[in-house]
């Protein structure tokens, strides 16, 4: 406390809830987060944890515990996961990672929050039907043809506008 | 003579197109015809499936759909599509309003997802439609003992609950392969990890880093080449040994597994595609 | 006329919760089978070396119980043997125990030891946990009780010595497994527990790599009685560990691989062995790697205080995910996330000893369908009511005490045997009734 008696500015760092738990619990995929009991066996089991600093699943999965919605959502962590699933074999809570990313994911993506490399891939593919349609030169049909391979690649790209249509509007996310 | 219908995913035509051949001239020779699939489309793995489920079951279930209509069981040959694949037909099969919503869609063109059809990975053909006694067989020219390291990748082999083609944590079925075709199959720290190559969208530093973990344990154990059964992990590991920070030890080769059994079975180096590998194998395919 | 109860109890396991109802219900004047499926009694409690929370001397404090047990006037003391078939109720049980031929006969063999050192086959030691030897015709250690030796047919080679050697003519190849029925009031169920097969965690590399061993191996490596004499040595160089790292919650508390209990002893157990390690190497390093520590008993916390302040033991809250083996020097790297700073770790150990889970013992799902009880979701004997009736199982004149009903320390083993002991024992008094 102050010895003048002007009170403090109080900053808060985080008001506890359970409510971004319980929004990820209802999200398809993240049904099993509260079962979680901090261990540390899925930071100790992923690649991404021990090749960057910034990334810890175990610690991911707190902030959401804790209730840090708008920081979780903003941030560029929950599409860190590469999807491996080795932290997933070993929790022994049997709470799936990868999974609850993925739904943490689709809610950020719905509010907006989309790393612009995904929402690229995303918005070609939907053109496309498929995503290396600029990758396939000349030279590449010429290996296939070497190789006594179909050089026409017969890629259909009806059906992602159909898709595109239904669940993403103008390319975001509806 | 087994058919199964080809789906390669956007990556094997393009960038790997040694793959598609080695394994359909491979298999034909064990037994299993392949039929590509026409008019498809991407399976949605990791980008689409980030940011929607629905859209991703519906593109994932229109493959699905493409082959019941062809009565025919996919033969998957990328990790990531075959993950894909396998995980969202298991989300149709229990979710009974995603499957109407995603046949809501695909009856406009006259498909359906009924539940059919089953989904392989490539390892699967080999263990379960062709069997290690038929591949043994068929071996004409055994190799010397070469060591070799096996990469199963990721979604190849998890979630297991699902995807039902190996034991994650000790996966045997490229190895056995390697044994029955007269090469060493070696043991290596980190075997089940993940080669990095989903992390090369965010993060290409940290892929490489993981990617290089992978290739110095392999190194460690003086295996001369890495065989591995998904086109995405193949790539990956191949271009990491290309980088600024790869060092200057001599490249280990990856092989494909098609690529690495055709010599045993006496099919011919250029069928398989095997001078268009990057780091080239020739060293360590000594057949007899 | 009334039909007289039977005045007899049977208590099903000789370790220490076992002997402790038998010597209860004995003491009050009834008879009592104590029927054991190894050679001798003492169970897990012989091949510990030292006790929580006390350092006691695990066998100087057992081998008393083992000795009154043996010399007890009521108590008939049938090792080697199994249950067969149970029928009948409460006060009047018909039970037919199976004696396995041990080809030693029972009243002559004095325990000399001449046959063995005749014998020309060695096979692994169970009692030592397979690291040390014993031979085909063997005791299973100093203490074992009824000190008779007992002949492994399946690893005899039948070459004849050890009956030349004996010079009390005890040894007979030519011995049959006998039946023997009883008429017993009550049936007290003491069947103790076994370890998780953690050869089911290949991340954590037991069983390829030589130097992580796990709890009971360590147990037996620091007993002077054990295979080492009591040195703390390395298994793949017989060198003194340096460094030693405690890995905790391997086959408990894991959804996956049916296992979500918690052990209750390994917490506990396992800090003990970190303390021992320390007694036996006071320069070495010495971390256990957990999700929580459960210290909850009476002088358990003190315990655990004195573990980190007095010995210096580093607890490290994160479950270790990988177990790697340096390949020219044996040791091994753990690793694993420390949870309190969010620092993923490698750590070097020259010796890994993992901690595993207590499950029920094999058999236990065959026991319970002859006795016709039942078993909880875990595999356990199932108790009828946690407050009131602790040792009771859902069948009349049937109870359960030790680590048969779940995991137990030594202390709550030992309540439960006397509690079972007075549950029987009211029916053998009111004549069965």
């Amino acid at each position: 406390m102050s010895n003048d008696g002007v009170p403090q500015k109080s900053v808060v760092n985080n008001v506890p809830s359970s409510d971004f738990a319980k929004e990820v619990e209802k999200e398809f995929g993240g049904e099993g987060i509260m079962k979680c009991i901090q261990c540390g066996m899925c930071t100790a089991s992923c690649m991404v944890a021990s090749m960057a600093d910034r990334y810890r699943p175990r610690k991911l999965i707190q902030k959401i515990l804790l209730g840090k919605r708008e920081e979780v959502l903003s941030s560029e962590l929950p599409w860190l996961c590469m999807t491996c699933r080795l932290c997933e074999e070993r929790c022994q809570e049997d709470v799936n990672l990868a999974e609850i990313f993925h739904a943490v994911r689709e809610i950020a993506a719905r509010e907006g929050y989309v790393p612009k490399i995904f929402q690229n891939t995303i918005n070609k593919v939907l053109e496309d039907g498929w995503l290396l349609k600029d990758a396939y030169t000349d030279f590449v049909e010429d290996d296939r043809s070497d190789l006594g391979l179909d050089p026409k690649l017969d890629w259909n790209d009806d059906f992602v506008k159909k898709v595109k249509k239904r669940y993403f509007n103008g390319g975001n996310k509806k | 003579m087994k058919e199964f219908v080809l789906y390669t995913g956007c990556t094997t035509p393009v960038r790997l197109p040694a793959y598609e051949a080695a394994i359909t001239i491979v298999l034909e020779k064990l037994g299993v015809r392949l039929i590509p699939m026409k008019d498809a489309n991407c399976c949605g793995a990791q980008y689409v499936e980030s940011v929607s489920h629905t859209a991703f079951a519906a593109m994932s279930g229109r493959i699905l759909a493409i082959a019941e209509s062809m009565d025919r069981d996919i033969l998957a040959v990328c990790g990531a599509c075959s993950g894909s694949l396998k995980i969202v037909k298991h989300d149709l099969d229990h979710n009974p309003d995603l499957r109407a919503e995603v046949n809501d869609l695909l009856a406009e063109e006259g498909l359906k997802y009924t539940g059919t059809v089953e989904v392989k990975h490539l390892l699967q053909i080999f263990n379960e439609d062709i069997g290690y006694d038929a591949i043994k067989a068929a071996i004409v020219k055994p190799y010397n003992g070469v060591r070799l390291a096996a990469h199963y990748g990721c979604h190849v082999t998890r979630p297991p609950e699902i995807v039902q083609v190996d034991n994650p944590e000790t996966p045997v079925i490229i190895d056995k392969i390697i044994e029955i075709a007269g090469a060493t199959p070696v043991d290596y720290t980190g075997k089940t990890r993940c080669c990095g190559g989903p992390m090369l969208a965010m993060d290409q530093e940290v892929a490489n880093k993981i990617g290089l973990d992978k290739i110095k344990n392999i190194r460690n154990e003086r295996a001369q080449g890495i065989v591995t059964a998904c086109v995405f992990c193949d790539i990956q590991l191949t271009q990491v040994q290309f980088g600024d920070t790869a060092g200057s030890e001599p490249k280990i080769p990856v092989l494909t597994l098609p690529q690495f059994l055709g010599p045993a079975l006496g099919i011919n180096f250029d069928k398989l595609g095997i001078q268009l590998n990057k780091i080239s194998p020739e060293a360590i395919l000594q057949v007899t | 006329m009334t039909e007289r109860k039977a005045q007899a109890a049977l208590v099903i396991g000789g370790g220490v919760a076992g002997m402790q109802a038998a010597l209860d219900i004995a003491n009050q004047g009834f008879k009592v089978y104590l029927v054991e499926r190894t050679p001798s009694i003492g169970g897990r409690m012989a091949q510990i070396d030292k006790t929580f929370p006390t350092l006691d001397c695990s066998a100087c404090i057992l081998t008393p119980k083992l000795s009154e047990v043996s010399h007890h006037k009521h108590i008939n003391l049938l090792t080697y043997s199994e249950v067969g078939s149970v029928t009948g109720k409460s006060g009047d049980f018909h039970v037919r125990i199976r004696r396995k031929a041990r080809f030693v006969k029972e009243d002559l063999c004095s325990g000399c030891g001449d046959c063995a050192a005749e014998c020309p086959t060695e096979v692994p030691n169970e009692f030592d946990m397979n690291i040390g030897f014993r031979k085909a015709i063997y005791i299973g250690f100093p203490q074992a009780t009824p000190n008779v030796y007992t002949v492994d047919k399946e690893n005899c080679i039948n070459c004849g010595r050890c009956v030349k050697a004996c010079q009390r003519n005890a040894i007979d190849m030519e011995m049959t497994d006998r039946t023997l029925d009883i008429h017993v009031g009550a049936i007290i169920i003491a069947t103790g527990f076994e370890l998780f097969d953690v050869s089911q965690y290949p991340r954590l590399g037991y069983g390829h790599y030589p130097n992580v061993i796990h709890a009971m191996e360590f147990e037996r490596l620091i007993n002077a009685a054990g295979p080492t004499h009591g040195h703390l040595v390395r298994l793949s160089d017989g060198r003194k560990p340096h460094s030693i790292g405690f890995v905790q919650c391997v086959g408990a508390r894991d959804v996956q691989k049916g296992v979500p209990y918690c052990s209750r002893v390994c917490c506990m157990y396992s800090i003990k062995n970190a303390v021992m390690a320390l007694e036996h190497y006071p320069d070495a390093e010495v971390s256990v790697y957990y999700a929580d520590i459960r210290a909850f008993g009476k002088g358990f916390e003190e315990f655990y205080e004195m573990a980190k302040k007095r010995f210096g033991v580093r607890f490290v809250r994160g479950r270790v995910a990988e177990v790697m083996e340096g390949k020219n020097t044996g040791n091994l790297v753990v690793k694993v996330e420390d949870t309190e700073s969010s620092t993923i770790r490698l750590v070097e150990h020259d010796m890994v000893v993992i901690s595993p889970g207590i499950i029920p013992p094999e058999g236990m799902d065959t026991l319970a369908t002859k006795m016709g009880i039942a078993k909880s979701d875990d595999g356990y004997v199932q108790i009828a009511h946690s407050f009131f009736g602790p040792t009771l199982t859902k069948v009349p004149g049937v109870f359960v005490c030790g680590c048969a009903d779940g995991p137990k320390d030594i202390p709550d083993s030992v309540s439960a045997g006397s509690s079972a002991a007075m549950k029987a024992t009211i029916i053998l008094s009111k004549g069965g009734a």
